[in-house]
């Protein structure tokens, strides 16, 4: 049952869903790369994380990589990011000297 | 609309066999997948290329029309009709949130727009991305606006103080939540054109302000324009060209911050006097010899 005044979804309904084993959410905590929370000892995750465990299952299933190569995707997509928002800044502050 | 070659984009012979064409396809999509590659719009069309060849040679009936017609196919009326009467599964294919605009004309023509996908909204919605254009005065303070994202009219605050490429998301505002699930995102990419006087770092404002040599050299008031209207300043006596003044809290408003600004930075550039009368170089020679 979805638990919509918390925003959490019970790893059940989760899994049912998405059609995949709660092995594999349980492994992608035990790697770090989602949250559980626990509410009245069942097992849940919030719903904002869904669209990354969502990234991730499309890792897995659809592109066959393994958990460890997720993991290291995973760091790798931060770092990405960070990147990212670096240039944005660098090309922010190029265009400042570039105008007269 | 041109013909595309399906077996070029997946880097397969015409004679490849499935498990190759599969083996190629997912090559090809573990290095263009758009999860893999986040803002990057020629990895995002390469992704859809072999996503669409693999539609059509992955499935044995449709690369079977593909080979049999491909190259003919604006002569084939037959493709009309198997488009409309098209109802076949497709096979299972990477998602990302795309839609039916991200096939080719060429393929829409041969096999029909009908299709059913896998959907990366298995249960929450999908994200909307938009890009909005906005000057540099629009953003000086916050206001709303109406945009239309998807048909749907959507109305949002902009922040005073947003920045050139900065992306803000509206949660809720994606795609719609199925079987309860809750609805994507929208994300928001702004483009800040500066048409100003003003160059912008951030909260902080700088701009040029000529001074004659005379007020340079003997002090005075000046009036400057700051980005909300005109300040009257007091140049000191002996000021150097180049000297730079700061005005604080003149400078752009700080996101989110409300009441709170950036500073405005003025450099000053005297400009010495042209087209000197012969009193004028008199006395400037007078003044050169007292130095």
């Amino acid at each position: 049952m979805i638990m919509d005044t918390e925003n959490l979804i019970t790893i059940q309904e989760f899994c049912s869903i998405y059609k995949v084993p709660k092995t594999f959410i349980t492994s992608l905590y035990e790697f770090e790369l989602i949250e559980i929370t626990t509410k009245e000892n069942t097992p849940c995750v919030r719903v904002t994380q869904i669209k990354e465990i969502e990234k991730l299952i499309r890792f897995h299933y659809e592109m066959d990589i393994n958990l460890e190569g997720i993991h290291a995707i995973a760091n790798l997509l931060n770092k990405v990011e960070t990147l990212q928002n670096e240039i944005k800044n660098l090309h922010n502050k190029l265009d400042f000297y570039e105008r007269e | 609309m041109a013909y595309i070659d399906y077996y070029k984009i997946l880097g397969v012979s015409k004679s490849a066999t499935e498990q190759e064409i599969k083996k190629a396809y997912r090559k090809l999509a573990r290095k263009y997948h758009p999860d893999l590659n986040p803002n990057d719009k020629e990895a995002e069309i390469k992704f859809k290329e072999i996503n669409e060849a693999n539609e059509v040679l992955s499935h044995p009936e449709n690369r079977k029309k593909y080979d049999e017609h491909g190259k003919d196919w604006k002569h084939a009326e037959e493709f009309e009709r198997t488009r409309q009467q098209q109802q076949e599964s497709r096979h299972q294919q990477y998602s990302g949130g795309f839609d039916d605009s991200d096939f080719s004309d060429f393929f829409e023509s041969m096999f029909g727009g009908a299709r059913q996908r896998t959907s990366s909204a298995m249960f929450r919605g999908q994200d909307y991305n938009a890009e909005l254009q906005l000057d540099l005065s629009e953003v000086y303070t916050s206001h709303k606006r109406t945009l239309t994202v998807n048909n749907k009219n959507i109305r949002i605050k902009i922040p005073a103080g947003i920045e050139n490429g900065q992306v803000i998301k509206i949660p809720g505002y994606g795609g719609k939540g199925v079987n309860k699930g809750p609805n994507g995102d929208l994300y928001i990419k702004f483009n800040i054109v500066n048409n100003t006087n003003f160059k912008r770092n951030h909260d902080n404002l700088y701009t040029t302000v000529d001074l004659d040599l005379y007020k340079s050299l003997l002090g005075g008031d000046v009036t400057v324009n700051t980005f909300d209207g005109k300040v009257k300043l007091k140049v000191k006596p002996e000021t150097q060209n180049g000297t730079q003044v700061k005005l604080k809290g003149k400078g752009f408003p700080v996101y989110k911050k409300d009441g709170q600004f950036g500073d405005l930075y003025i450099t000053y550039n005297i400009k010495t006097p042209t087209n000197l009368t012969t009193k004028e170089k008199e006395l400037f020679t007078e003044l050169a010899k007292l130095r």
